[in-house]
């Protein structure tokens, strides 16, 4: 043990007196600042102009004049989806997903208004991230700190001299991953440290028990992420007896397993479970809800069924002579049968977006990146389920706010000059905005579970790679 | 405190060393002679366990070194042809770092300073960057790291290579301090200058082979020189008489350039 430190606390000296490393380190450092800043900006003025304008369109639905209940449903609202609070660390979908649905009847939209489609800016640049920084440029600057740790000893003859001195290589190997986790944690911590503490006390981030939950498992998650590109480092390293040797194949293996791999398992995903283009969703789904009926068509074998069954509840032969409004009737049942129909077809859109996600998350088995990107946009709530989770909320709103005006339909409009009809406008003020309730950690993690688990499968195997390899190979020669 | 038994070394059939017994007490100063490729730095390798032997086996102290070389290489100190220092660490820091690795104590920054100077280095150099040293003052540091971790054996693979008249002498007579500390002093080398000023007995090796083994005592640079010609030099080319000790051959007279 007492090796395994003097070996780490060398390896760590070693790199803060290299100024190659202070360098790469003080780049890096910059990069994170900056992309705190720029994306602490950005996430508290969304944050701020969606709840404005959850306010604004709330403010302008209750001020609605007397309106017949279905030209207010009509009329229609919206629902923004707020920023997630640990967005500003990795925005993961944030910029390319819709911020806002609007909810009508008859119809479930899709999220609208991206702010990649909304900012040139942010479409031609992209926005750098911190998150960006530690999954791909972190795991460069570790290569680089580790590539001649071995490799270069021999090369130098301090190897020998190191291990006559009777240390297990193991130990020695050990501690330098354990050394050059320690280099880079002695300047990354406290730098994220300020990061965390300046985002609460500025108010991008909420102080509250599941964001400081879903923090620490990010810090976890990256904690073990970046041992498993130490000890790849530090094994490549020990592979090869000349550290330019081990730097081109750490290089290669940086551009296979962080550029190349990722892209291509994001390809596959897409060819082997294609999505609809959004065109063709709208194309698909006016096709079924032809299909399974139309509530205006009087022949429509499923509404004259409807029509017989609300007749014989009230005893009646006519709908003039229903104590309820028939025609606000068809309108909830019309919702009803739609929204089936959309949940669905949403159902089955989710499941293909769930299947590119587990064969990305498989491909996650070939580079780390791929299983810790997963698992950084799920606990910063920037990830696809997320994204569903606050659909289905806004669903659900939408659902139940157009049959609330459905059942003001039928109870508060009479048949007879139906659409001449107006309701109070005080009704507006009994429907609530939406709200979107942010699932808790344990949901995210039960769903990134896997990535997770990829991550540490990744750093348990290298780790094992190291101890045997050593073993049979970490003597002087 | 060295031993050899029947220590045998093979790569890919040809023997590298062939059968070595061999003994080095604690406190005496064993130079091994031969030209390149005889198995002299191959013995080295056996005795740290950087290499398995083919058969036989080579102990330091009781520790046996096959089953064993961690242990081994703890009692041991080693100084490569080529010694090498971590250039961003000072004489200090690189001392304190191979005490650690070792298990052995590390006395305190005083101690070691006061270890290094004893060993030969310049007292401005103690504090000063590795990266601007000389070999000899690589050499002493490993040397006071010998006397810091109270090494049992000192195994030296060509210590005088590439070193000034002056630095041999300060080498050497760092070696004879280890061996009068009781270390065993195992020592490859060419430089039977050296040979002659420290060593208690004289291995000759030839392919594989220990053929001699002598004693040093009183043997001038020329008798030894004359030793090792008798092992090495071709038939009909063979070394004169050693002439009487106390006398020195006379030095041929200069001849002039045409």
């Amino acid at each position: 043990m007492r090796a395994l430190f003097t070996a780490a606390r060398h390896e760590a000296i070693r790199a803060f007196r290299n100024r190659t490393f202070r360098i790469a380190a003080a780049l890096v450092a910059a990069l994170l600042v900056a992309a705190f800043l720029l994306e602490a900006a950005r996430h508290t003025g969304e944050a701020r102009q969606r709840a404005a304008l959850q306010e604004l369109v709330h403010r302008q639905w209750v001020d609605q004049p007397d309106r017949h209940p279905h030209r207010a449903a009509h009329y229609g609202s919206f629902a923004f989806r707020p920023p997630s609070p640990l967005g500003f660390f990795d925005p993961g979908l944030e910029s390319f997903a819709g911020t806002s649905l609007f909810l009508e009847p008859h119809q479930r939209n899709a999220l609208s208004f991206s702010e990649a489609a909304q900012s040139s800016e942010l479409a031609r640049f992209g926005t750098p991230s911190a998150a960006f920084v530690l999954q791909v440029l972190l795991p460069l600057l570790i290569f680089c700190m580790t590539f001649a740790s071995v490799a270069g000893e021999r090369e130098a003859g301090t190897w020998a001299l190191a291990i006559s001195q009777g240390v297990d290589a193991r130990a020695l190997i050990a501690g330098k991953a354990l050394g050059t986790l320690l280099a880079v944690a002695l300047w990354l911590a406290p730098l994220l440290a300020l990061a965390l503490a300046g985002a609460m006390l500025t108010g991008v981030l909420d102080a509250s028990g599941d964001t400081l939950v879903r923090a620490a498992l990010l810090g976890g998650g990256y904690a073990v992420y970046l041992t498993a590109c130490t000890a790849l480092g530090v094994l490549v390293s020990s592979f090869h007896r000349r550290a330019q040797g081990a730097l081109l194949t750490l290089l290669g293996l940086w551009v296979a397993l962080w550029i190349v791999v990722p892209r291509l398992a994001t390809q596959a995903a897409s060819r082997l479970h294609p999505t609809p283009s959004r065109a063709q969703v709208e194309l698909d789904l006016a096709r079924a809800i032809r299909d399974v009926g139309d509530s205006h068509d009087p022949g429509n074998p499923h509404f004259q069924e409807l029509q017989r069954r609300t007749l014989a509840k009230h005893g009646a032969s006519r709908v003039e002579d229903l104590p309820v409004n028939y025609g606000g009737v068809v309108m909830r049942e019309g919702e009803k049968v739609t929204t089936a129909l959309f949940n669905d077809y949403y159902t089955r859109l989710f499941d293909a977006h769930r299947a590119q996600d587990g064969l990305a998350l498989q491909a996650g088995l070939f580079t780390p990146l791929l299983a810790i990107r997963s698992f950084s946009m799920g606990l910063a709530g920037t990830d696809a389920h997320h994204l569903v989770d606050f659909e289905q909320q806004a669903e659900a709103h939408r659902y139940a706010f157009i049959q609330h005006l459905n059942q003001l339909h039928i109870t508060r409009i009479r048949w007879h000059n139906d659409k001449a009809q107006r309701v109070d406008r005080a009704e507006w003020s009994e429907l609530s905005p939406f709200e979107h309730r942010r699932p808790p950690a344990g949901w995210a993690l039960s769903r990134v579970a896997p990535a997770g688990l990829a991550v540490l499968a990744w750093a348990a195997a290298l780790s094992l790679g190291v101890a045997l390899f050593t073993r049979r190979h970490g003597e002087a020669s | 405190m060295l031993t050899a038994n029947k220590l045998s070394k093979t790569y890919g059939g040809v023997p590298a060393l062939d059968a070595l017994d061999l003994e080095v007490p604690a406190g005496e100063v064993f130079c091994l002679l031969g030209p390149n490729g005889a198995g002299k730095t191959t013995t080295l390798s056996l005795f740290l366990g950087f290499t398995r032997p083919s058969s036989g086996a080579a102990y330091v102290g009781s520790a046996h070194v096959e089953p064993d070389p961690i242990g081994a290489r703890r009692r041991i100190a080693y100084v490569p042809e080529q010694v090498q220092l971590y250039p961003h660490l000072t004489g200090c820091e690189n001392l304190a770092y191979f005490l650690g690795l070792s298990q052995a104590r590390v006395p305190p920054s005083a101690e070691l300073s006061r270890l290094l100077t004893a060993a030969g280095l310049p007292e401005g150099a103690v504090r000063r960057p590795a990266s601007g040293y000389s070999k000899g003052m690589r050499q002493k540091v490993v040397l006071a790291l010998s006397q810091a971790k109270s090494a049992s054996a000192l195994l030296l693979d060509e210590p005088t290579s590439g070193l000034d008249p002056g630095a041999v002498r300060e080498l050497c007579a760092a070696i004879r301090r280890e061996g009068d500390r009781g270390a065993a002093v195992l020592m490859v080398t060419h430089d039977l200058g050296a040979v002659a000023s420290i060593a208690h007995r004289i291995g000759v090796m030839k392919a594989g082979r220990l053929v001699e083994i002598t004693s040093a005592a009183g043997l001038s640079e020329a008798e030894v020189l004359s030793l090792y010609r008798r092992h090495f030099d071709p038939p009909g080319d063979a070394a004169p008489p050693l002439p009487p000790r106390g006398t020195a051959p006379a030095a041929p007279a200069p001849q002039a350039l045409s």
